[in-house]
């Protein structure tokens, strides 16, 4: 089997594993911490959702076979990962838990806005995947059939899970406010 | 775009941009990282980092590390971020610190109903102590100290023939159990107790006292003096300093005070209208309480002061509900949770030594149940007629759960008690949990 190996991935592909991961956290891990922070709350759990995504890579990397792809594989282990950590916390609920307050809470003084913060707050109340659908379709700008890929659904379902989140979102925010 | 997407778009990206490239941590590849985790998640097991902070605040702290296997995967997965397990390839062990490390009370000690304050074990709620008021006694308010071990308590009489205010203090050992009830120096004023506030090392108690009417019945003023705060120095069994509020204010139930005793905080009327949240300096001069106490919050339904004395946490809204903190010009200086307005918030209770208040929550509705008369186990009922049959009326209330917030990060975390009690605010019912 040939594989495919784009121009914009050649250096990956040549580089020792390490250098080529590193190139690779140098260039997205800002974005992908921001990602990760959109889904979990708190920037040090998004750095270490982003460092298991960026471990996990470096693992694999002699297995790859599709270098063009790997922010998709990246995207996806973020997510991934973030359902984890949230999963982690549900799980904890008899432990308070060492995570700071997410970033749309009053008390991490971190947002200047009343109302991005409801925003926030009331996204965090949602469903995680429709949470998802809205920071991939709105924060990260994909366009509906990347997130399918990134979240392993039909491009139909993204569709409906974003018209579903709005309204859930709109009827929060309307309450909130 | 609508207005709502546009407004998701612009606060995630608000968020987004609190990560600031500078402060994202450089990427740690194997095997450095996995040796400090591994390490750093024994350390935790053995509560080694939690030793001195168990000793100090005696709080239990439970670990837990998560081990997450993460085998070697042949291809690029669909979902990468998913573990499979593949036969017979080698298989890396990476440890991930669990985010889950926690600090709990070690004891929640309970008076919900004035016969008995129950020591309970926070991370089980099995009961291990009870402690029972003196004869002809109910255990009014409670208020304990930075040591986690010593608290006071003021009874009234039980039944109330007269209205009299009886101190005590008792501590707790080890293993939970109440000492004996040791009467204060000072142990008996006239008057019911309302609310009681220590200092983190217990040398001065605050309490509010409400007087009983005398003489024949008749109408007084808003204005007209009904009890008041005092503060008393345990060791010597004086009272130093006392402010009065009136008919028109209120007594209050959620008198609290800063650990080293020079602040108060409390909530009761502005002229007989809406609650408001008062900051109240130790050193002020004896008089009204009006006079020299500062209004920071209107419409609280719980205060409590925090250790410092320069915050007043309230719970506060109608349409939702608030616990945000306020600082003595009335700003709100933070949010730490919000409630939906359905749910019925209980006292809050601060911890002197600073780090968590406990706050009751009762989520569910009442519920009501006919059963017969002669149906056991029920003691007390609402009789109503039903096929010209006299049945009994139940009421079950939800089950009251208990809310550990951190008051530094504003986390919140369910305490796993549970108790069924009717009302939240009565002054006959205090908690406090270290």
């Amino acid at each position: 089997m040939t594989r495919r190996v784009p121009q914009a991935a050649a250096r990956s592909q040549h580089q020792s594993p390490a250098d080529a991961v590193g190139d690779l956290y140098r260039q997205h891990a800002v974005a992908l911490v921001r990602l990760a922070l959109l889904l979990v709350g708190d920037q040090a759990s998004a750095e270490d959702v982003v460092q298991e995504a960026f471990l996990g890579l470096y693992k694999n990397w002699s297995g790859l076979n599709d270098y063009s792809r790997l922010l998709g594989y990246l995207r996806v282990a973020v997510v991934n990962g973030s359902r984890g950590v949230l999963r982690a916390r549900k799980r904890a609920w008899l432990m308070p838990t060492r995570h700071e307050p997410p970033v749309w809470s009053a008390e991490a003084a971190a947002m200047a806005t009343e109302d991005r913060r409801t925003v926030l707050a009331a996204m965090a109340r949602l469903p995680g995947r429709q949470r998802e659908v809205l920071v991939l379709r709105y924060y990260a700008e994909l366009a509906d059939n990347e997130i399918a890929s990134v979240l392993g659904v039909s491009r139909g379902t993204v569709a409906s899970t974003a018209s579903r989140a709005l309204d859930a979102l709109g009827r929060q925010v309307k309450e909130e406010l | 775009m609508s207005r709502l997407e546009d407004r998701v778009g612009e606060a995630c990206r608000e968020a987004a941009e609190t990560v600031r490239p500078e402060a994202v941590r450089g990427l740690v590849l194997e095997p450095a990282r996995q040796i400090m985790q591994v390490q750093g998640a024994a350390r935790w097991r053995r509560g080694g980092m939690l030793g001195p902070m168990a000793a100090a605040a005696s709080v239990v702290a439970i670990a837990i590390g998560a081990l997450v296997v993460v085998p070697r995967l042949g291809s690029m997965p669909h979902h990468p971020g998913k573990t499979s397990h593949h036969p017979g390839k080698p298989r890396h062990r990476v440890v991930q610190v669990s985010p889950a490390l926690a600090v709990l009370p070690k004891y929640t000690v309970l008076n919900t109903d004035g016969s008995a304050i129950q020591v309970v074990a926070t991370a089980t709620g099995k009961v291990v102590g009870t402690l029972r008021p003196p004869p002809k006694q109910a255990f009014a308010t409670m208020a304990g100290t930075a040591d986690d071990r010593t608290f006071f308590v003021s009874t009234d009489l039980s039944p109330q023939t007269s209205c009299q205010t009886y101190f005590y203090k008792f501590s707790l050992s080890p293993g939970g159990q109440p000492s004996a009830l040791t009467p204060l120096p000072l142990a008996h004023l006239v008057g019911l107790p309302t609310a009681l506030a220590a200092t983190a090392d217990g040398s001065r108690i605050a309490f509010s006292e409400d007087q009983c009417a005398t003489g024949a019945a008749r109408k007084i003023s808003n204005g007209h003096v009904i009890g008041g705060i005092a503060l008393m120095d345990v060791a010597i069994g004086k009272i130093t300093k006392e402010w009065s509020y009136t008919l028109g204010e209120d007594y209050t139930t959620d008198l609290s005070m800063s650990a080293d005793g020079s602040m108060l905080g409390y909530s009761n009327y502005f002229n007989a209208q809406y609650p408001v949240g008062r900051m109240l300096a130790t050193s002020s001069p004896t008089g009204a309480d009006q006079s020299y106490a500062r209004i920071v919050v209107s419409r609280p339904t719980n205060t409590a002061i925090g250790a410092s004395g320069h915050l007043l946490y309230a719970i506060t809204g109608t349409k939702s509900q608030m616990l945000a903190a306020y600082d003595a010009f009335g700003r709100r200086v933070r949010v730490l949770d919000r409630w939906p307005a359905a749910a019925t918030l209980g006292p809050l209770f601060a911890d002197p030594a600073g780090g968590y208040a406990l706050l009751p929550i009762k989520t569910g509705k009442t519920r009501s149940r006919v059963v017969t008369m002669n149906q056991t186990g029920i003691n007390t009922c609402f009789v109503v007629t039903v096929h010209k049959r006299q049945m009994c009326k139940i009421y079950i209330e939800p089950l009251t759960r208990f809310l550990s917030v951190n008051l530094t990060t504003g986390a919140v975390t369910m305490v796993p008690i549970t108790v069924r009690m009717f009302d939240l605010h009565s002054v006959s019912w205090g908690m406090v949990a270290w």
